[in-house]
């Protein structure tokens, strides 16, 4: 049976999770919740619009202000997805080791667009960042290869790494510096 | 192309193109059923219906909306239903408007659509729901990541 267009994007934003996470079930029930939406059968193009919420559990959640999706045109394939306003990409990877707790990065920006052509998520906006717990990288655009499962960030980069990276490592212990003689008296 | 309109409800019928039947009194069991080029493409039925006329066109209130899709291979596609609606019927389309709830299930399950206030005009094949929208998608996933 051919899957239908709001399936083959959430296909892809599962996809999007996948890249990061192995897989915790053979099916999931992913919910999209807004306060409006259009469903242009005859384009093929769906809009959400208002508190949208994307949840593909346990891999990652998309909120956002608006989502459109767009069909390549004479196929039936997705072309591209846009979010805009607010949006915020919340990915949970499993830990370093078996046992360990899942690992939770969220990426901030004002406009994702996903094209199918490359399979590339771009995030951009005034304050387009990744947040996981290493820290948090800024940058004005954020390139998410989704294939390779790799990040670009091709202009202006910071980043800034959590104060508990280094917590166990003495990298910034400071000897005491008391003199060997003892204070004067 | 054209669109084949039949309205039964008990104990009255309507012949020919619907706008130009008479405006009669309640009906119960409203239905109909929608044919294009010999095929059915909706099975329409609900409770309590109340005719009018809108613009020179048919149009029903009708309570327990519920109707049945089906794709050009004759399988099952869509079923939604509304506890209250209005229908308005024109020679080759419909438009389905409600303040109110509306449910749509994708004959496969995989698809479950609810939500509060809708405008589903057939013939432009767009459907607008105003409030509350929630979408659930069954969404098949593979067995393995492609962590690196």
């Amino acid at each position: 049976m051919n899957e239908t267009k709001p399936m083959k994007i959430l296909n892809w934003v599962a996809g999007l999770g996948l890249a990061f996470s192995p897989l915790l079930a053979q099916e999931a029930r992913a919910p999209i919740e807004s306060d409006w939406a259009e469903m242009d059968l005859k384009a093929g193009v769906y809009h959400y619009s208002g508190n949208v919420r994307v949840d593909v559990p346990g891999l990652l959640k998309l909120t956002c202000g608006d989502l459109l999706a767009q069909p390549q045109k004479d196929t039936n394939r997705l072309d591209s997805l846009i979010a805009t306003t607010n949006v915020v990409i919340e990915i949970q990877r499993q830990g370093r080791n078996p046992g360990d707790a899942p690992i939770v990065m969220r990426a901030y920006g004002d406009r994702a667009v996903y094209t199918a052509t490359n399979e590339v998520v771009t995030l951009t906006g005034a304050d387009t960042r990744i947040v996981d717990p290493s820290g948090t990288i800024r940058g004005h655009e954020i390139v998410y290869d989704v294939v390779n499962n790799r990040v670009r960030i091709p202009r202006h980069k910071v980043t800034e790494l959590s104060a508990e990276l280094f917590k166990n490592s003495g990298l910034f212990r400071r000897p005491t510096n008391a003199p060997a003689g003892g204070s004067p008296k | 192309m054209g669109v084949c309109v039949a309205v039964i409800a008990a104990g009255w019928a309507l012949a020919q193109t619907p706008a130009a039947a008479p405006v009669t009194s309640a009906v119960r069991n409203w239905n109909f059923t929608l044919k294009k080029d010999g095929r059915t493409h909706g099975l329409f039925h609900g409770g309590r219906a109340v005719p009018s006329t809108i613009a020179g066109l048919m149009a029903f209130d009708v309570e327990e909306f519920h109707v049945d899709t089906f794709g050009t291979d004759g399988q099952p596609q869509m079923t939604a239903e509304s506890p209250a609606c209005r229908v308005v019927l024109s020679n080759s389309s419909f438009i389905v408007t409600s303040p109110g709830a509306l449910r749509v299930v994708q004959s496969d399950g995989r698809l479950e659509l609810t939500g509060e206030g809708f405008h589903w005009d057939h013939g432009a094949q767009r459907l607008v729901v105003s409030n509350k929208v929630r979408t659930i998608l069954v969404v098949p996933l593979p067995k393995a990541g492609r962590e690196n």
